[in-house]
């Protein structure tokens, strides 16, 4: 019995060291229009092939370096291991990260293919994600910054 | 040494207790390298052994076997000895660029697609039937689910190809939009979309293989592709394709499923389009879909076909 106590005891030690799983705090806001996911892709794939009208998509990347509205925008239905319903999903930080971090990928890729691309309008974006709580998020976005820098004389 | 003598570094020790002495290097050997050198002996003996190294490090079977097991007669075998296959290809970049493991491939999926949609419509004729309960009616049986599941994995096993000897038919299976499940019609599109991206992908890998691997697989391609038959029709398509004179119709295929009514799949195609845009003609067609799809009109609009998770 007493052993029994004293591992009873040990577990809710090793238990209660243990951190608690991050939870996501949002700002106040609204979920992207409907299929965000499709134009995401799309917009990261025109990026990509260097196309130009990747331009007219701008505003589709800029939505996409916004860290906050991903996190809304990717939730999940998955909670503990169970599905639940729509009503219950929980950010995905995972997702929501992925999102960002291949907007980037894509914003340097396009900057490499058409250098002559004016992409300052993306730059605040860029810039706020240097302050992302996410350290990857934030080396990618110092990366992307540092890409598409003019060269120094 | 007698148990009285004073320990070398001046403690006396206990009644009855043996004296303190500083562990020689002769202990040392004894309690570490010896039991070292044992399993250090062991493990070479089971790495040494055919198959163990294999086991060892997770792969629990060659390529040659998990093609021969992807033609026995029990569905789970099947899908397994797929995706055993297709994680062989993702290493080994070899038998990735060899035409003839691929048309194996495509001709294994070829026949399974057919298996399938015969299990399909015994499935269909099922639901026809008024004797059958409303509860049956909405049951997939586990058969067709393991042959879906085979269908999959087969084609990730293509898309993992340097040789793009797959893309006829994968395209083929992405035009293909009505069948007698809705469900399995949906999952294979979006599948074959996302294959095809894959594909696309690591048609890379065969621009990069030398000058002399490069006309090595030509010459195979070539000598598969005499006859009449489909497989042969492949190779040719592959031989033109890879020397530049002919096209798979890859894009036009993904142009077609971007105008599709299912979201999920769109959204596939939008990921997929920019990896085949190879000329320029297929570059435009790329751009307008894609723009079309990036544009603020697609509001994800459609029936979106839901699939579980054991999907």
């Amino acid at each position: 019995m007493r052993r029994w106590l004293i591992g009873l005891c040990l577990l809710s030690l090793i238990g209660g060291c243990q951190k608690a799983a991050p939870t996501v705090k949002l700002s106040e806001g609204r979920r992207s229009p409907a299929g965000f996911e499709i134009r995401y892709n799309a917009a990261v794939a025109l990026a990509r092939m260097g196309s130009d009208h990747a331009k007219e998509r701008l505003d589709v990347l800029t939505e996409m370096l916004d860290e906050e509205q991903q996190l809304r925008n990717f939730r999940t239905t998955i909670v503990d291991g169970k599905e639940v319903q729509e009503n219950q999903a929980r950010p995905d930080p995972v997702a929501a990260r992925t999102a960002v971090e291949s907007a980037l990928k894509a914003i340097v890729e396009l900057h490499r293919k058409k250098p002559a691309l004016d992409l300052s309008s993306l730059m605040p974006a860029i810039e706020k994600l240097g302050a992302s709580p996410n350290p990857a998020l934030r080396l990618e976005a110092e990366r992307t910054r540092l890409a598409l820098a003019p060269p120094s004389q | 040494m007698p148990a009285d003598t004073p320990s070398k570094n001046g403690h006396e020790p206990g009644k009855g207790l043996p004296p303190v002495v500083a562990p020689s290097g002769g202990h040392i050997v004894q309690l570490f390298v010896v039991p070292g050198a044992i399993v250090l002996g062991v493990v070479v003996v089971l790495l040494g052994c055919s198959g163990m190294s294999n086991w060892f490090f997770g792969y629990s079977r060659s390529a040659e076997e998990c093609l021969k097991n992807m033609k026995e007669e029990n569905p789970d075998v099947r899908w397994r000895a797929a995706n055993d296959l297709a994680q062989i290809l993702k290493r080994d970049p070899t038998l990735a660029a060899n035409p003839k493991v691929g048309l194996d491939l495509a001709e294994t999926l070829n026949q399974a697609l057919t298996d399938l949609r015969r299990e399909e419509e015994s499935l269909s004729l099922r639901r026809r039937d008024p004797q059958t309960t409303d509860q049956d009616k909405t049951r997939v049986p586990a058969t067709l689910k393991a042959q879906r599941k085979y269908v999959q994995f087969l084609s990730a096993c293509l898309g993992t190809m340097s040789v793009p000897v797959g893309a006829p038919l994968l395209t083929e299976m992405a035009r293909k939009d009505k069948g007698e499940d809705d469900k399995t019609s949906a999952l294979l599109r979006r599948h074959a979309v996302w294959v095809l991206a894959n594909l696309g992908d690591n048609r890379k890998k065969f621009d990069a293989l030398s000058l002399e691997q490069r006309e090595f697989v030509l010459t195979l391609l070539d000598h598969e592709a005499s006859g009449i038959s489909t497989r042969a029709s492949w190779a040719r398509q592959t031989a033109n394709v890879l020397r530049g004179k002919e096209d798979f119709g890859v894009v036009p295929a993904l142009a077609e499923c971007a105008r599709a009514d299912d979201p999920s799949l769109r959204e596939m195609v939008a990921f997929a389009l920019g990896f085949w845009a190879d000329t320029p003609a297929d570059r435009q067609r790329a751009e307008q879909a894609l723009l079309k799809l990036s544009g603020p009109d697609e509001q994800g609009h459609g029936q979106r076909v839901l699939l579980g998770m054991d999907d």
